[in-house]
């Protein structure tokens, strides 16, 4: 959609919007300046550029663990959301039942409900049945807080598709299965695989939910780092987020790539 | 028609585990208390301390407070970035569209980060006042701190909510608002504003919710001083095993949310505004 | 532009587009447009859809503006003057409401824009509304109102302005056949109260002709040809704008002197049409100026013997399809005399004056 409003031209508009995109990029651009510091503390590196911090990671085996418990854990938490979630998405558009309403109510709820009363929650209920597998209660918790992910925009695909296209698959002569397999799923996909992945990106970052479920066994890599941050005020932090960040970049790249990022998130 | 249930079951099954059966008991442990030996009686004794502690109301206050300044910081950036997004071409919009959301995308705790860096005592912007000769800004572990790093974490969702909001205002109309003798202001305050005011209440009370319910940003830039419920309830919980309490300030919290939520889209999708609008 | 059978009002040049250009990106959508409008005339911009019309009211409106060239109204130049500075106000196609404001707002609003007093508003917003004969709707909103009734709302919006130009923009494709019908007589007889200089685009040949004082036929940016609706229909002055008229009756062939071959067929066409050198010439005949009789017609110079091939009914009218030679012509005639006396298969006699018929241009002749 090229709009072109020929009320609103001047130059405020465009210095506003360089200026708001400045508040927001800059900050990370000066977290990853500061990642390269010589100096000890939280710093501008002004004419070394030094890797020691990356290095120094590699003595902090907690945040390797972090980030692999996190990958394996969003791995899990994308397919059962994408799973269950595309499976209430196509219940909840595409018939008409009772209380239709209220599951789609509480499909999106974890959207309204605080992260932290969900997390305290599940903590106190499963502390109470002597549950105290940390790897089990995240994946419930991340997953409960992603399906609404995936609810939305694989609905957002399915209003958008034209029913008469499986209708006419049907006319002629393919099963109700079929068309839907042959002629719906195509086109839900991207709906279906954008939910994934941002599925996948909302369970990685996580920190709200997960600190009342993490624990020694199992911990994750935003926690790890929140943690860290909160005692320490060394530039370590700001290489563990240098390389969160492009870890979120290639996934970005992924989306953008395949589905065109904006329309994901319409 | 049972297919609508069929599917829908096994999402539900996991929600009702899961979701619905820990907040049900997290909210009727609210209402219970122990009494040593083991044994629960029902009182309202939580509720009470809540609204009657000074220390709780404050806690209420500024969590509301900051959340509300938030949002209208947010709201007051992101609008013009919107109304510039309408008017863009394609390519120059996909670019800013992706500076908008790419810090969406990154951790919480990246984000909020940056801002330690930047708002320390010792940090970036301090450091750079001291070297021109200037006094150094109290920046963290206050209100300000708090209210900068919840809108820069949650600016983005602002922003792409008024895109979609302002995008569907018919460009005929500012045309013909133009045409009739109203300038850029007038078209503004007569035409747009009025036209996207359901969806700028969308996106407040998006933006409200998070900001009300979010943990690692108000804590590590609040600290102890700018404290607000969700880290409160974190506090109770884990370092002080007092259950109850923090169930009960978990429901004050869902109640606030959730009110703001409810009044909100009740005045938007609302009888009349579905007469004039689509 | 040849002679010009004008029946305006003699009044001076009160709206003159010179040399307009326009390009957007690499297509070149308006050229060397050229046209002078005399004030109170009723001036349709008439042309398929991509020649210019609709940009070329959007640059008189101020949307757009032009790479080159100029725009005199009123005596001022307009093409940098931005839109709500100008007094030309526009009607949309899709009308273009308020959504959030009643109907008295929306038409109130460009006396709101231009700080008029309250009572010469309200005054004034009803007098439009009377104009548009719309009953009483002030507190409704556009969204409550039908089709026809939200046309009115945008014309009163525009009209209580007393503007110097008013700008139609295709304003009744998106109406109905009947509603199109009543609202063209309104819209006319509204000028005819206003006397408002009327600029009114339009890809509807029928409607074009009916409403203009004066039309300007448009093709690819620029104007094939400029005159009153006679001149237009009945003196095509390029291949484009009688093939935009959709002549029927072609008759291509030689013409020498005042008389055109096709193969057996001499036809005699209007004395200053002749050519005295041989030419390939085409010439048409409306349908409705041929008469069918089953004796030869000795009044009419153009009397031909023919077969009828087809008769179809048309309601008021009905039009019968006949081989003359190697030729076929249509003829219109009212229904109850052809039904009576004609069928198909009969032997009959077309006839038709010389001075009814048109030359059409053909490219290299234009």
């Amino acid at each position: 959609m090229n709009k072109k409003a020929y009320v609103l031209r001047g130059p405020l508009l465009p210095i506003w919007t360089s200026a708001v995109i400045f508040f927001l990029l800059a900050p990370l651009v000066v977290v990853a300046l500061v990642s390269f510091t010589p100096l000890e503390h939280l710093s501008l590196p002004t004419s070394n550029f030094s890797l020691k911090w990356y290095r120094r990671l590699l003595e902090h085996p907690e945040f390797m663990t972090g980030a692999l418990h996190s990958i394996i854990l969003a791995t899990e938490v994308a397919c059962t959301a994408v799973l269950l979630g595309t499976l209430a998405a196509l219940g909840i558009v595409r018939y008409r039942f009772p209380f239709r309403e209220l599951v789609r109510t509480i499909a999106t709820a974890p959207l309204i409900v605080p992260m932290v009363m969900t997390g305290l929650a599940i903590l106190m209920l499963f502390s109470s049945f002597g549950w105290f597998d940390q790897h089990f209660r995240l994946y419930a918790g991340h997953a409960i807080l992603t399906l609404p992910y995936v609810v939305r925009t694989v609905s957002a695909s399915l209003t958008g598709f034209d029913m008469n296209q499986e209708l006419a698959a049907r006319n002629l002569g393919a099963s109700p299965l079929e068309a839907f397999v042959r002629i719906t799923l195509p086109q839900i996909a991207a709906g279906v695989f954008a939910g994934g992945v941002f599925a996948f990106i909302v369970s990685f970052d996580n920190v709200g939910l997960s600190i009342f479920l993490v624990g020694a066994q199992f911990n994750i890599l935003p926690v790890e780092l929140f943690s860290y941050a909160s005692y320490s005020n060394d530039p370590m932090a700001a290489a563990v987020s240098v390389l969160m960040i492009l870890f979120s970049m290639v996934a970005i790249a992924l989306l953008e790539y395949c589905f065109g990022l904006r329309r994901l998130m319409s | 028609m049972k297919w609508g249930w069929l599917f829908s079951l096994p999402a539900m099954l996991f929600f009702s585990t899961f979701f619905l059966l820990p907040l049900v008991a997290l909210g009727i442990r609210s209402f219970f208390e122990t009494t040593g030996a083991g044994a629960w009686t029902f009182s309202l004794a939580t509720y009470r301390e809540i609204f009657t502690d000074p220390y709780h109301l404050g806690l209420m206050w500024r969590t509301v407070k900051l959340s509300a300044i938030t949002t209208c910081v947010s709201l007051l950036l992101a609008f013009p970035v919107a109304l510039h997004l309408r008017q863009m071409s394609s390519r120059m919009r996909a670019l800013v569209t992706l500076a908008v959301l790419s810090p969406l995308l990154t951790s919480v705790i990246v984000r909020t980060l940056a801002w330690l860096v930047l708002l320390g005592p010792q940090g970036t912007i301090n450091r750079a006042l001291i070297s021109i000769g200037w006094q150094p800004y109290q920046l963290m572990y206050n209100d300000v701190g708090v209210v900068i790093g919840l809108t820069h974490v949650f600016l983005g969702y602002m922003i792409l909510s008024l895109m979609a909001t302002l995008d569907r205002v018919d460009d005929n109309i500012l045309l013909a608002a133009s045409n009739l003798g109203a300038n850029r202001w007038a078209v503004l305050w007569h035409v747009i504003i009025p036209l996207s005011l359901p969806g700028m209440l969308t996106g407040a009370v998006l933006v409200f919710t998070m900001s009300a319910s979010t943990y690692a940003t108000p804590v590590l830039l609040g600290g102890s001083k700018a404290k607000v419920l969700a880290a409160e309830i974190y506090d109770l919980a884990i370092n002080y095993l007092e259950f109850g309490m923090a169930a009960g300030m978990a429901v004050v919290l869902l109640l606030v949310v959730a009110s703001m939520v409810f009044c909100v889209t009740r005045y938007v999708e609302g009888g009349r505004r579905k007469v004039i609008f689509e | 532009m040849s002679d010009r059978q004008s029946t305006e009002i003699a009044a001076p040049t009160f709206l003159r587009l010179s040399g307009l250009h326009k390009r957007f990106g690499e297509a070149v959508v308006i050229e060397e447009l050229s046209i002078e409008v005399k004030q109170g005339e009723f001036f349709a911009l008439l042309g398929p859809s991509g020649c210019g019309k609709t940009t070329t009211l959007r640059m008189l409106a101020g949307f757009i503006e032009p790479d080159a060239g100029s725009i005199f109204l009123d005596g001022v130049s307009i093409e940098r003057l931005p839109s709500h500075r100008r007094e030309a106000a526009m009607v949309f196609q899709n009308y273009a409401l308020f959504p959030h404001m009643t109907v008295f707002d929306n038409i109130a609003f460009g006396l709101k824009m231009q700080k008029r007093p309250k009572a010469e508003i309200i005054e004034r917003v009803h007098e439009a509304m009377r104009l548009v004969r719309l009953p009483s709707y002030d507190q409704r909103f556009p969204k409550e109102l039908s089709g026809g009734q939200q046309q009115r709302v945008a014309l009163a919006r525009a009209l209580v302005l007393r503007p110097k130009l008013l700008l139609l923009d295709e304003p009744l494709s998106n109406l109905d056949a009947n509603l199109r019908k009543a609202l063209r007589d309104e819209v006319i007889e509204i000028h005819r109260i206003t006397g408002t200089t009327t600029i009114f685009v339009t890809h509807d040949l029928e409607e074009a002709l009916v409403m203009a004082d004066r039309v300007a036929v448009m093709n690819k940016g620029r104007v094939e040809q400029c005159g009153t609706p006679q001149d237009i229909f009945l003196r095509p002055a390029t291949a484009f704008v009688a093939d935009f008229i959709g002549h029927e009756n072609v008759v291509e062939g030689e013409l020498f002197q005042d008389i055109l071959k096709k193969d057996a067929l001499q036809i005699r066409v209007p004395i200053n049409r002749r050519s005295d050198t041989a030419a390939l010439a085409r010439f048409a005949v409306l349908a409705s100026n041929i008469e069918l009789s089953e004796q030869p017609l000795d009044c009419y110079d153009n009397c031909f013997v023919g077969t009828i091939n087809r008769i179809r009914f048309y309601g008021g009218v009905t039009r019968v399809t006949a081989n003359v030679g190697s030729c076929q012509f249509i003829v219109q005639v009212g229904s109850s005399a052809v039904t009576r006396r004609f069928s198909e298969g009969m032997q009959v006699y077309l006839a038709w004056a010389s001075v009814d018929m048109v030359e059409i241009k053909t490219d290299a002749a234009t």
